[in-house]
Order: C-alpha cells, then structure tokens, then sequence
C-alpha cells in the first residue's frame, strides 16, 4: 500500500475514518436518546381508572424524573364513598374530619347501610343519588353517600364540576396492587398488568395497576446481551401496540457507581451486579440509591392506602428452577392453600370442562432479603404474591435475539432442542419450557384472579396461621370480598386462544 | 534434554487426547425400569379405596414436611380433613422420629422447594430424618406429594426414596399429563414397587378425603 505512504492521503483517510466514527456515534447515542426517552402508551379507560398517581407522591425524590411512574387506581363500582364540595376537599379527607357533618344519602342502598354504621350524625335520607348530589352541591348537606359509580357518572355529566369524591373511607373494602414491569426484560408481567388495567371493572374493592415499576430500567438495555429494544403485538383491530424490552436493572446513568459488593440493610450482601435490582432493594429508603427509591414507592404506597394484596409479577429463564410458580410471604399461607383449591381453575369449552392449572409454591425465604415477597410482606400489612413464568429470551443458550424470542413466536431450535433432550434423556436441563407470550400472560393473569379467590375464601374458613395475625383483613377489620365485574378479566382459555393482543387496546 | 522434553510433551498431549475423547463419550442410554407389579389407582374414589380407621383412641397425629415444600397447604389439607371432630393435630416441620410413640398417625408432605431450605436443614439432615421416620416401628406413615414434577428431582429424590421404604400410604399428585409426581414412573414401578398403598390424584386436594377416612374423622 504504496500510497499511505503520501501523507496527505493518509491524512484523507484518517479524517474519513474519524468522520464515520462520529457518525455511528451520533446515531447510535439519538437512538439511544430515542429509546430512553420513549414513553410506552397504555390505555386509561376515564370511566373506569379514577385516579393515577404518581411515584414522586410516595418518594419525593422521584419526581420529574425518568423513574416517576403511575399508580392506577380502579374503584369498585359498589364501593361506598363520600362526596363533598371540591373547595373542601382538603379538609374532608379523612373519614374523622367528616364525621360530624351533615350527610345525606339514598334510602335502601347498600351504601347508606355501609355509612350509617360510621357517622355519628344522622344520615338524612333521599330518594335518589341525583337528590343526593344536587344537596351537596347546593350545600344543603356537607357529604353525600352513594356509590362510585353514581358519584363518578354525576361528577362526570355535571359541567361546573364543583362537587368531587372524597379520600376519606367511609367503608373499607379489599384492595389489591397488582405490579407489572419490575423487570423489563420480564414482559409478560408488564403486559399481564396492561391486560387487567385496560380490561378489569371492579364491582367491590380497590384495584390498583403499575404497568412500569422501575422506568429508569426500561430507558436502556442490558449490556452484552444483544437484545431487541422494542416489541410489538397487534390489537383486535389490527392496529399495533409497541412495547420497550429493557433491562433488569436500574440504568446507570440514574444511579452510578456501582460498588464491587452490594450490602442490603438488612446487611446481606450480594454481588455488584444486584444493587441496581428493584427486586433486591425492598423495603426501599427514600434517601438511599435510586433503586432503593423507587422500591419505597410500593412499601410506602402500600402502607398509606392500606393496601391488602400485592402481586409482583415476573419471568424467568426456562432452565432457571422457580419457574411457573408462586412464592408467597408466610403470612399469605392460608390464602396460598385456598387459590390451590379453589383457584387456578379455567373453563376449556373444547373440553367442555373446568381445568385445572397446575402451579407449586415457595414460601418466601425468611434469611432472603431484598424482595417483594419477603420485604413488602414484613413491612406492610399486605398479603404478597410473586409469579413466575418461562421466558426464553432470558435464557443462556437461546439463539439469535429477536421479537420472535421474545414473545416466543417461533420456536428457538437451541431451546427445542433441549427440551426434546431432557424428554429422551430424563434429565431436567429446563425446569419450564419456553412457551408464547400470549400463555405467559394468560398464566399472570389467572394467578391475579386466584389470588381474589384465594383471599375471598379464607373468611369462611377455619384458619390456622403460622404467625399469628389476623387472616381475614387488616387490623382485625373484616373487610369483606374483593369482587371484579364478571367476564372482564379474560380467561386463561381465551388469552391463549386469541392472544394477548386481543385484550390490548387500541391507542386513541 | 531436548528431546526428553519433547517426548514428554507428545505423551501428556496424547494422555490428554484421550481423556477427552473418553470424557466426551456419550452417556450411556437409560435402561428402561421393570414394569408396574401392581395395578396403579388413579382417581379411586374414597369409597372404593378400601381405607379403614387407623388412628386408635389416645394416639397422636402429627403433620411434617420432608424436603420443606407445600407445607401449608398440607396443614390446610389436614386441617379441612379433620374439621367437626375432636382430632388435634400438632404441626412440626421438624418432627424427629424420636418424638413418636406406636400407634401415632404421621402426615408428611414429600418434595424439595425450589427455593432451597435454609438454616441449619440439609439435604443429608432431611434424609437421615425421613430414614428414621421409615424405621420407626408401629407408627402409621402417610406421606404426600401435592406437587407435581417440580418437585422432583436430584434434591428431593433422594429424600423420597428414603421415606417410601417405611410408608404405610403413599400419596401423590399425578396429572395426566406427563407433568405430575409420577412423570417418570419412579414412584410406581421403584419406590412403591410392589407396594399396594400408592394413590394417584389428578386433583391433590382429594387427599383430604382419604385422610378424613384414615383419620376416622368422617
């Protein structure tokens, strides 16, 4: 190459390298850029999601930032709730404030029965919710009692909007927080979590959805592994939903340097690569790593809304052994006992019969710190589930990554391979077989529904808890069942015989 | 010298060669198991199971884990079994068979958890205690596995098989579907080979009934 020895040319080709450096630079770093800040849409139903809130109102630090997520809240259409004047809406916030006022509310309805148990005033009788509403908002009466539906649909129909629910809990009913995306590159939790957000009523109770619990985890990817930033599924109408695949844990940009031994504060240690794991930070600090903030959201949620249940949704490698299971805190034994008996139970119309799923526990180790089930069930009053399902593209001899990996479309001949293996060997190289996305979602979402199941029965059973507490609500409270509006949860059958996308809504 | 060197390299080369073609060599193919002896019971209704009372007046009932999985949901099985009548039950996961006296009545849950055991439990500590518990004489052995195929395996196998020597009742979850306890046959054509007590349940809550019966709490 006689002629890099002229320096100009030498000079050409160095330039054009450098300017094809920079080049790849710059557009890897927008796309990059692009993928952080891509915000995943779901669909929030106004008539059914009354309120969302956000992160930052349980960890102050989070606010604005990447991490500052939504809690989506779902009321029971029957529950009982206290209407007031919107300028008083801050001191009528807790149920002692409004004791004492002057209350109206409908004749016969379960509601007022709900209420008058409550309020040491009288409550004075109307003929119907419109009559209620209309003497609030007149001011003839501080609270009005109806229902969540009644109040929502005249708050909604009413143009001057000056009349609004209270926070304050007249009664108190089951409720239930339901956690996707605490692993992005677990997606059938994020998308079992969508599923029942934008298709769930609740008749009685309070559901509440997180589709994304760690963002700052879903603004980039994990290193090394080659993944596929972005997934799509269809809807029923053919239109296309798209979903980020993002990493374990939190980005490092929000939350950097990492130190060579991760030290929980319960003083277990654990390696490096964990102390960005939401999942290994519970109960969380609001002053500690930004892991650990986004991790108090859920315990400090919890706690302040009184929170009955939490599912924690996941996902994990096909050859990894707690797969296609449940891990539950001891104190959810019972409940745990129930869902097997009564719970997990689909209709196969092909079949014509009910059918079981099959699905095995874990207690929640009691020397494991740092997740949700041992964490949250310690420091809340919360009953706490985590699932598991199989997903292929976390695995280790998976093939080429792509959508189809993801939400296992076609098969992974390395995968398959093994499978056929350990059916002609015996052995157990894999503890679940990698199966499509649509039967990981199914199986999330049946466990959600298993878990009300399993909840609602224990009040008529006899319990024997291994630890003493109260088994049939908080706080010795019997706080009655947590019923979802029939046929809105799709079945374990369905979402695999349609398909997950089916159950997505179309955006706008 | 050189040479020597040289010599001794091709020998280990060859000495390595060897060990990897003979560390490579493919496993040898299972053999397949002798057949079942005695017919398998899967689904038996109570009624026909031909169960009768084996719990006598004065003697305990214990329930117990061996391997520490679905230990809650056998308390919960136990606890429907004997609901309405005047049976008490006393849990201990760490039953020692130095505890029992003739005639008392032994529930144990079989299968290893996933999430490994913790504290001072070993795997060779749950075998030397479901070992003892097979060997203890004129106690009434009844163990169940209400989980399916996850929990089998290296970690609970050996447990198992253990346990089964001394089982006076051997019941198992078993699917029809090649995912149950009994997915590779070892409990009915090893184990409980020749053992006419084993009973196969699609639905692992049934056992409830066959306890009611032996318990005499029906």
């Amino acid at each position: 190459m006689k002629f890099m020895n002229d320096k100009k040319i030498r000079l050409i080709v160095t330039t054009c390298i450098l300017t094809l450096v920079l080049i790849i630079g710059v557009i890897t770093s927008v796309n990059f850029l692009k993928f952080r800040n891509y915000n995943t849409e779901f669909v929030v139903r106004e008539d059914v999601v009354g309120k969302i809130y956000k992160f930052s109102e349980f960890s102050k630090h989070l606010k604005g930032d990447v991490a500052d997520s939504n809690i989506y809240e779902i009321q029971g259409t029957d529950n009982t709730v206290a209407i007031v004047k919107k300028d008083k809406l801050a001191n009528y916030n807790k149920i002692d404030n409004i004791k004492g006022l002057s209350v109206c509310g409908v004749d016969g309805s379960s509601q007022y029965d709900a209420a008058k148990d409550v309020f040491t005033s009288n409550i004075n009788v109307l003929a119907t919710a419109n009559d209620v509403y209309e003497n609030v908002k007149s001011g003839t009466y501080e609270v009005g009692i109806l229902s969540y539906k009644e109040a929502i649909t005249l708050i909604n129909n009413d143009q001057n909007e000056n009349v609004d629910i209270s926070d304050a809990i007249v009664e108190k009913v089951p409720s239930l927080l339901l956690i996707g995306g605490t692993h992005p590159n677990e997606p059938s939790g994020q998308l079992a979590a969508t599923v029942v957000l934008e298709n769930a009523k609740v008749k009685r109770g309070i559901l509440y959805v997180i589709t994304e619990l760690n963002r700052s985890a879903y603004s980039y990817s994990q290193p090394q592994e080659g993944t596929t930033w972005y997934y799509h599924l269809k809807t029923k109408n053919g239109n296309t939903r798209t979903f980020k695949y993002g990493s374990r844990a939190t980005n490092t940009v929000d939350q950097w340097p990492t130190p060579d031994v991760y030290t929980h504060s319960s003083g277990q240690q654990l390696s490096s690569s964990e102390v960005r794991n939401i999942n290994r930070a519970y109960p969380g600090n609001e002053e500690g790593t930004y892991t650990e903030q986004i991790a108090w959201v859920v315990t400090n949620f919890v706690n302040q809304k009184d929170v009955t249940m939490v599912i924690d949704l996941h996902e994990a490698s096909p050859e990894y052994l707690t797969i296609n299971q449940c891990v539950y805190h001891q104190d959810a034994a019972d409940i745990w006992s129930q869902m097997k008996i009564n719970g997990f139970r689909y209709y196969n119309p092909e079949a014509d019969k009910t059918q079981k799923l099959n699905m095995p526990a874990d207690q929640s180790p009691l020397n494991m710190h740092g997740l949700t089930h041992r964490e949250v069930g310690d420091y809340t009053n919360a009953y706490v589930f985590l699932f598991e399902t199989s997903n292929a593209s976390q695995g280790k001899i998976r093939g080429a990554f792509t959508e189809d990996l993801i939400k296992y479309s076609a098969p992974d001949k390395f995968y398959e391979a093994l499978v056929k293996y350990d059916e002609e060997h015996d052995t157990s190289n894999i503890y679940g077989a990698p199966v499509e996305i649509s039967e990981r979602v199914a199986r999330h979402v049946l466990s959600f529904e298993s878990v009300i199941t399993g909840f609602n029965k224990i009040k008529t059973t006899r319990v024997v808890t291994q630890t003493g507490r109260d088994n049939v609500g908080d706080g010795g409270v019997y706080v009655g069942e947590m019923i979802l509006e029939e046929g809105t949860v799709p079945s374990y059958y369905d979402l695999i015989k349609y398909g997950v996308g089916n159950y997505l809504l179309d955006i706008d | 010298m050189k040479k020597n060197v040289l010599l001794f390299l091709l020998v280990a080369l060859f000495a390595l060669t060897a060990f990897v073609l003979v560390g490579c060599g493919d496993e040898p193919e299972p053999q397949p198991g002798p057949g079942p002896e005695v017919e398998v019971k899967r689904d038996v209704k109570v009624a026909n199971a031909g169960l009768s009372v084996v719990l006598e007046a004065g003697k305990s009932v214990y329930v117990t884990a061996l391997g520490q999985a679905d230990f809650a949901y056998m308390q919960t099985i136990v606890n429907d079994a004997i609901e309405g009548s005047e049976i008490t039950v006393t849990v201990d996961n760490q039953l020692k068979a130095a505890d029992l006296n003739a005639g008392d009545v032994v529930i144990s849950v079989l299968g290893y958890t996933s999430k490994g055991i913790s504290g001072d439990i070993t795997q060779t500590s749950e075998i030397a205690r479901a070992k003892a518990l097979a060997e203890k004489e004129g106690i009434i052995l009844i163990l169940c596995q209400l989980s399916g195929k996850e929990r089998r395996g290296e970690s609970s196998d050996p447990i198992i098989s253990e346990a089964v020597k001394g089982a006076d009742y051997v019941f198992i979850y078993d699917a029809d579907d090649s995912k149950g306890a009994d997915y590779d046959k070892k409990y009915s054509t090893e184990w409980c080979k020749g053992f006419d007590k084993l009973y196969l349940f699609s639905d692992e809550y049934d056992i409830k009934d066959y306890i009611e019966v032996l318990l005499g709490a029906n």
